[in-house]
C-alpha cells in the first residue's frame, strides 16, 4: 500500500506523478522522440554576479539584445545564524543570504546556474525554480552533495517573479526551506512592465524583501534553544514546525535586518519596485502610509496590474511585485500586514523617503490639545 | 548521556556519540568531545566490570563469489544510468544476525548508557519486537556497546554484506537501458513506477521478530516493512562509454538502507516516514542488524 504521507512527501519522484498520466497519453498520440539536442553556441553569454538582498544586480528594464544565456553562480552555505539578539538558527542558504540573492533576466533568456555546495556542509541540496518548466523546476536535476557542483539551464518562458527553493526530497524539503533556503528570481518582459493600458513604465530603485518563517525550539525554561548543527536541530524543529505557528517571521533572514542603519531608502518623487517573495506561508505586504500604485499581485506580468492597492496578498510558493511612486517625504513602514507577525515575530521592514512635505496630500490641522469633555463631548459629537 | 538539549545551557549534547563528523565540532566541540571521550573511557571501565554478554545468534554467510550493484548516482556524460554490475570473486564469510536487534536488546544498551532513547521508550520487556526509530548514528553506537560488552567486533552490514545475507529476498533495482537514454523523464518515470510496485504490498503493521519468516539462508525478517541500515555511502560516479567507472567519490552524511527497496537516509533521522529520506521512497520502519567479522 502506497501511504497517503508517502504518495504526498515520499519523493521527489512523487511530484511527477501527474506527468506520468499526461506521458502516457502523449505517447499514444505520438511517436516517441530521442531528446533532440539543443545548440545555444550562437547566443551571446553574459556572466552576472549576484547581489545580497535586499538589493538587486544591476540590470536593464528593456532588453537592448535579443535572447542571451545569462550565467549565475550561486554557493550553497550552511552556518549557525543570529535571527534576532541571542535567538539562532541553524540555517541552510543559497549565497550566505536569507532570502538567496535575486536574479534578473528577460523572457526567452536562458538562465545558466551554477550550484556549489560547499565540502564544510553536512547535507545534500537542489534548487527548484518556479520560473522553470519540468524535471521539478530543476530539482530533479540539481542534487549536489558537499563538495560537489552541477550547472542547469532553463530557458526563461514566463515572465514574471518567481520563487526558487531548495526541494532535496521527503521531508528535507519544508525543514531546508524554513532554514532559509529559498530566494526569488525575475523574468522581465524584454520591452519592460507595462500598466493595465499596455503603456511602459519603469522603476527608479528595486527592493527585494524576502520573507521566512521560522520555527526555533524552546527549552523547558520557554528558553530559545541553541544547536550545535543541523542534526542536533532537527527532531526539535520539526516539533515546531508541524505545529504552523512560526516563531519568528523575518524580513532579509533577521529581526530588524531592514530598519535602523539598515532601513531602505528612496526619495520623494522615485518610483520603487517591491519584489516579495514567500517560499512556504502566505503574506500580505502593506506600506503604511503609501500604496500599490501598480500591484502584479500573482507576480507574472503576462496580467494587468492592479491599480491603488492598500494590502496585496503573497501566497505561499510564490512572489509578488508591487510599483509605488513615492509622494511624501518621511519613514515609512512596509509591513507583513497580520500586524502579529508585523510587530512581534519580526516582519517589518523601514523605508526612510527624503524630500519636501506636501501640505495638500496631509497637513496636521491642530495638534493634540485637551478638550473639555463634558462640554465638546455632548454638543460637538451625536 | 541522553540528556536532552534543553536542560543544559547552549543546547549541546555531551554525548560521545552525538558529533560523527569532527571537522565540524569548532573549539567548542573540541571540548566536549575531550568531555565524551573520557566519559567514553569511564564507561568502558565500568563495562569491563560487568559480565560479558552472550553473543547474539547469527547465521554464517559463507564465502564466495558475488555480483553486487552499488547504490547512488552514476552517469555516462551527464546522463543517468544503472550502476555496473560489480564481480565480487571469492567475497569473504561473516556473520550477521539471525533477527534484528530487539526492543530489549537495545534497551539494555540504553540502561548502560551506551545508546540513546530519545523517546524515553524502553521496552527492556519486548524482546519479540524489533527495535525501530533509530537513527544510523544509534545504530553505531550500539555497534560499539555490543562489541564491548561481547569482547566481539560488531558493525553494520555494508550494502553488499546485506544483499548477500538478503538471498533470494534482495531486489535488482536496475531500471534497464530503457530508462538510461537522453531523455531524463523516461527514467524518472519508470524509477516512479518501480517505487510504487516495489511498495505496492508494503503492510505498515509491525510484527514481532520472526514475522516475516525466514529466507532459504535462515535469515529472519529481510525485507520485512522494517528496514535495515547499512554502512554504504552515497556513492557519485561517472561511467566510461564502456561501461566501467570512471571517476567516484563518496557522500556518508546518508548512508543506504535496505529492504523492500533501498533509499538513502540522513544519518541522524529515526523516522523516515516523517523524515529524513535523501532520495526515494520511505522505509515504513528503521531499524537495523549487525554483523560479526
Amino acid at each position: 500500500m502506497l501511504t497517503r504521507r508517502a504518495a504526498l512527501m515520499g519523493a521527489t519522484m512523487i511530484a511527477a506523478a501527474p506527468l506520468m498520466a499526461r506521458a502516457a497519453n502523449a505517447q499514444e498520440t505520438a511517436p516517441a522522440q530521442p531528446a533532440a539536442a539543443v545548440d545555444l553556441s550562437a547566443l551571446p553569454r553574459r556572466t552576472v554576479k549576484l547581489v545580497a538582498p535586499p538589493f538587486v544586480h544591476a540590470h536593464e528594464q528593456v532588453a537592448t539584445t535579443g535572447p542571451s544565456v545569462i550565467e549565475f553562480e550561486m554557493k550553497i552555505v550552511e552556518k549557525e545564524t543570529e535571527i534576532d539578539d541571542g535567538t539562532y538558527l541553524q540555517a541552510m542558504t543559497f549565497n550566505g543570504s536569507m532570502p538567496g540573492p535575486m536574479m534578473v533576466v528577460h523572457e526567452g533568456d536562458y538562465v545558466e546556474l551554477t550550484l556549489f555546495n560547499q565540502p564544510e556542509n553536512m547535507m545534500q541540496h537542489n534548487i527548484d525554480f518556479h520560473a522553470a518548466t519540468g524535471g521539478l523546476g530543476g530539482g530533479a536535476l540539481t542534487l549536489v552533495s558537499p563538495g560537489e557542483k552541477t550547472v542547469l539551464r532553463f530557458k526563461a518562458t514566463r515572465p514574471g517573479v518567481f520563487v526558487y527553493h531548495c526541494a532535496p526530497g521527503g521531508p528535507m524539503i519544508p525543514w531546508h526551506v524554513v532554514s532559509g533556503m529559498s530566494g526569488c528570481i525575475m523574468v522581465l518582459p524584454r520591452d519592460g512592465l507595462k500598466d493595465p493600458e499596455g503603456n511602459p513604465v519603469s522603476y527608479d530603485r528595486v527592493y527585494y524583501i524576502g520573507e521566512n518563517d521560522l520555527y526555533i525550539p524552546k527549552d523547558a525554561d520557554g528558553k530559545y534553544m541553541r544547536f550545535a548543527d543541523h542534526g542536533e536541530a532537527y527532531p526539535d524543529t520539526l516539533a515546531v514546525m508541524n505545529g504552523l505557528i512560526p516563531t519568528h517571521v523575518t524580513f532579509n533572514g533577521r529581526v530588524g535586518a531592514l530598519t535602523g542603519d539598515n532601513a531602505l531608502t528612496a526619495e520623494q518623487g522615485e518610483t520603487v519596485l517591491f519584489v516579495h517573495s514567500q517560499a512556504n506561508r502566505d503574506t500580505r505586504p502593506h506600506l503604511i502610509g503609501g500604496h500599490g500604485d501598480l500591484v502584479w499581485e500573482h507576480g507574472k506580468f503576462n496580467n494587468p496590474p492592479l491599480r491603488d492597492q492598500e494590502t496585496w496578498f503573497v501566497r505561499g510558493g510564490s512572489a509578488g511585485a508591487a510599483l509605488y511612486t513615492f509622494l511624501q517625504p518621511g519613514v515609512y513602514a512596509y509591513v507583513n500586514h497580520n500586524l502579529i507577525e508585523a510587530v512581534n515575530l519580526g516582519a517589518t521592514a523601514h523605508v526612510k523617503v527624503g524630500g519636501t512635505w506636501n501640505n495638500d496630500l496631509m497637513e496636521q490641522v491642530a495638534a493634540a490639545t485637551p478638550y473639555d469633555a463634558v462640554h465638546e463631548a455632548t454638543t460637538a459629537l451625536p | 548521556m541522553t540528556t536532552r538539549p534543553g536542560n543544559n545551557p547552549g543546547g549541546r549534547r555531551p554525548a560521545p556519540f552525538s558529533h560523527l563528523r569532527t571537522r565540524r565540532l569548532g573549539p567548542w566541540g573540541l571540548v566536549l568531545l575531550t568531555l565524551g571521550i573520557a566519559a567514553l573511557g569511564g564507561l568502558t571501565f565500568w563495562a569491563a566490570r560487568l559480565p560479558p554478554l552472550p553473543a547474539p545468534e547469527t547465521v554464517s554467510i559463507a564465502a564466495g563469489d558475488a555480483l553486487f550493484r552499488p547504490a547512488g548516482s552514476f552517469r555516462i556524460s551527464e546522463r543517468a544510468v544503472d550502476a555496473p554490475l560489480e564481480s565480487h570473486p571469492h567475497a569473504p564469510s561473516f556473520q550477521i544476525m539471525r533477527t534484528q536487534v530487539s526492543e530489549a536488546s537495545y534497551a539494555a544498551c540504553v540502561a548502560e548508557a551506551g545508546c540513546r532513547d530519545p523517546d524515553r521508550a524502553r521496552r527492556a520487556d519486548r524482546a519479540d519486537q524489533p527495535r525501530t526509530g533509530v537513527s544510523y548514528e544509534d545504530a553505531s553506537a550500539y555497534a560499539l556497546w555490543l562489541s564491548r560488552r561481547t569482547g566481539q567486533h560488531w558493525r553494520l552490514p555494508t550494502d553488499l554484506e546485506w544483499r548477500r545475507a538478503a538471498g533470494e529476498r534482495a531486489t535488482d533495482d536496475a531500471l534497464g537501458a530503457g530508462a538510461g537514454g537522453a531523455d531524463p523523464s523516461k527514467r524518472w518515470l519508470e524509477n516512479y513506477r518501480r517505487e510504487v510496485t516495489d511498495r505496492g504490498a508494503a503492510d505498515p503493521v509491525k510484527r514481532p521478530i520472526g514475522g516475516f519468516g525466514a529466507n532459504s539462508l535462515g535469515v529472519a525478517d529481510m525485507a520485512g516493512n522494517v528496514w535495515e541500515w547499512t554502512d554504504s555511502c552515497f556513492v557519485n560516479a561517472r561511467l566510461g562509454a564502456g561501461g566501467s567507472i570512471t571517476s567516484r567519490s563518496e557522500y556518508c552524511g546518508v548512508r543506504l538502507v535496505e529492504g523492500r527497496h533501498r533509499t538513502f537516509i540522513i544519518t541522524f533521522v529515526r523516522d523516515a516516514k516523517s523524515g529524513g529520506c535523501a532520495l526515494g521512497l520511505p522505509p515504513d520502519y528503521l531499524g537495523f542488524r549487525l554483523v560479526r567479522d
